[in-house]
């Protein structure tokens, strides 16, 4: 075992742990849990934000896809945050803060007032931070494992104790700093491995010449085309990539931690300029890297013959044939960080949805207290980490690619229409937001049920019902269609009056 | 309640059709059209990649500097 990971591993758990002690003794009330007290700046709020989408699958994943097919596929996960912040940006950032205080719930009860709509709110949030959290659960017990060789069992549990102690006890200070923390860490770890890439390499030409020598694609690794996909399906997976990303709670309650909608929107840019600055290094650099030092050298060859620890693993072997263990240990502790952060801003969309949306419309007590929701708040952190535990034990054999694209299609489809119509469109009623948010919910998990990945390689069916695995570009849609049509089937005695205003 | 200006929708617009080419080129090549291969298709992804974020950029700073919103809102938010 690298001795330099384990350093840097106990390193990052005590900082982390320190970081939540004092994010505690700054947090006195619900403004504080839940939105670090509305008093993050754009440049802070926009490392946040940063850090919460580049995951370890970003990190790790998509690396390792370059490594293995160039540039196509991997384009479109690179791609589709740099579409979907700035649409987040355009549409969604600045109305966002304006009209929420804490969670998603807030900002549907500005316009609707509907206890109905607040619960959907609060479940869509729940079931979607929870697909996602599984997902990146059952991706830390295997990278944890690889790293530092502790087992699935062990290393999930680890992740599963130290999410709860940040959120439970430091909240959104907590929460929000432990990402800052592992932004800086990661982008630094990004741009001191393209540095040592490009010098050891000798400059782009030599390093891209180096590349196509190595894989059996040649130039075809830098050339579009080699996704395999369907027209439909790749224009749906970028589609859904892109617009899932304005309908994931763990994002979009991070723009209630500033204080006005022009940090808001200052948020959006600092995260899409630091996520396109770390995605081109990994897709210019990194990927290309990859190839040129890794791919076919034995060394980093498992009994099978294939990359040891699977192309996942391509950045860390990257830094090992860089650096040997001590660049190896950084890059596998920011991994780690990496996992940590991500997990715990997950954890906090769901507690907050649990004790803010769920809670406090479902307890029938008027005399609630805040103190009480604060105590709900915290019982649900730890509730839903024992909870996404178990079902990361249950599905650790399932596909980590599959739970994600769930999520995103979910976010896409259930999320997405319902917010925007939500903002924009002053006619939606209750009866149509919630149709909207069901009809893409449901489609859009049928769709996926009745696809290639359930349906054929999970259920084992001779043929898909469904030809496509990413049905974003019909559901999205349809959720839209349905709460527009039962919105003006059914208008609310308010809404006519509005009109007719 | 926030309106939909002309403006947002030319910006989405343009980013869509800024970052269609990368889409439409990731499928099977069997689904491209041929003028699309011809014409399109044979820039190399990195080229793509950079002129994207070089046109991204300057979308957003334009927005943010008040080609969308207006200084005016932004600074009467923020209370200047």
């Amino acid at each position: 075992m690298n001795a330099v990971a384990i350093g840097f591993f106990v390193l990052t758990i005590l900082v982390t742990l320190g970081v939540t002690v004092w994010a505690a003794r700054r947090s006195r009330g619900r403004a504080d849990y839940y939105a670090a007290g509305g008093r993050l700046t754009g440049a802070q709020n926009g490392l946040a934000i940063a850090g919460d989408f580049m995951s370890a699958t970003t990190f790790l994943g998509i690396t390792g896809m370059y490594f293995m097919s160039g540039v196509d596929p991997s384009a479109i996960y690179y791609l589709a945050p740099l579409v979907g912040l700035p649409l987040m940006l355009l549409w969604v950032a600045g109305p966002l803060r304006r009209a929420g205080k804490f969670t998603l719930g807030d900002v549907m009860a500005s316009r609707l007032r509907s206890p109905g709509l607040r619960v959907f709110a609060g479940a869509s949030a729940i079931v979607i931070s929870t697909i996602y959290l599984v997902g990146q659960l059952i991706g830390a017990g295997g990278l944890i494992q690889i790293l530092f060789g502790i087992g699935f069992a062990p290393a999930v549990i680890l992740v599963g104790v130290l999410m709860t102690i940040y959120v439970a006890v430091g909240g959104m200070i907590a929460a929000s700093w432990v990402q800052i923390i592992k932004s800086v860490l990661l982008v630094s770890t990004i741009v001191l491995l393209s540095a040592a890439v490009l010098v050891q390499a000798g400059g782009f030409g030599p390093l891209y010449a180096r590349a196509v020598a190595a894989h059996p694609l040649g130039e075809g690794l830098f050339m579009p085309g080699g996704g395999k996909m369907d027209l439909f399906s790749s224009v749906s997976l970028a589609f859904g990539m892109s617009v899932g990303i304005l309908g994931l709670p763990h994002l979009l309650i991070r723009f209630f931690t500033v204080p006005d909608e022009r940090a808001a929107r200052r948020s959006a840019v600092v995260a899409t300029s630091i996520i396109g600055f770390v995605f081109a290094l990994m897709f210019l650099v990194l990927g290309p890297g990859a190839i040129a030092f890794v791919y076919g050298q034995p060394r980093f060859d498992g009994p099978d013959g294939l990359l040891r620890g699977g192309a996942n693993m391509a950045s860390i072997h990257l830094a090992d044939a860089l650096g040997g263990n001590v660049l190896m240990g950084i890059a596998a502790a920011v991994a780690f960080a990496t996992i940590l952060a991500v997990v715990a801003g997950l954890v906090m969309a769901i507690a907050s949805a649990a004790s803010h949306d769920l809670y406090a419309v479902l307890s029938r007590r008027k005399d609630k207290s805040e103190h009480e929701e604060l105590l709900v708040f915290r019982l649900a952190a730890g509730v839903m980490a024992v909870v996404a535990v178990a079902l990361a034990f249950a599905f650790q054999h399932e596909n980590v690619a599959f739970m994600s694209a769930l999520a995103f299609a979910v976010a896409a489809s259930a999320n997405f229409p319902v917010l925007v119509l939500i903002l924009y469109w002053p006619r939606l009623t209750t009866a149509g937001a919630l149709t909207g948010g069901l009809v893409g919910l449901i489609s859009s998990v049928a769709l996926i049920v009745i696809g290639p990945a359930v349906w054929v390689k999970l259920l084992h069916h001779a043929a898909p019902i469904f030809p496509s695995d990413y049905p974003g570009l019909l559901t999205a849609p349809l959720a839209l269609i349905a709460a527009i049509l039962v919105s003006l089937a059914r208008p609310a005695p308010r809404m006519v009056e509005a009109a007719a205003e | 309640m926030p309106k939909v200006t002309a403006r947002q929708v030319l910006i989405s617009a343009l980013m869509a059709a800024l970052f269609a080419p990368v889409y439409l080129s990731s499928g099977s090549a069997a689904f491209r059209p041929a003028w699309f291969t011809a014409r399109v298709a044979i820039l190399p992804a990195s080229v793509w990649m950079v002129l994207i974020l070089i046109a991204v950029f300057v979308l957003m700073v334009w927005v943010v500097s008040g080609g969308v919103y207006g200084r005016d809102d932004d600074d009467r938010e923020a209370g200047r």
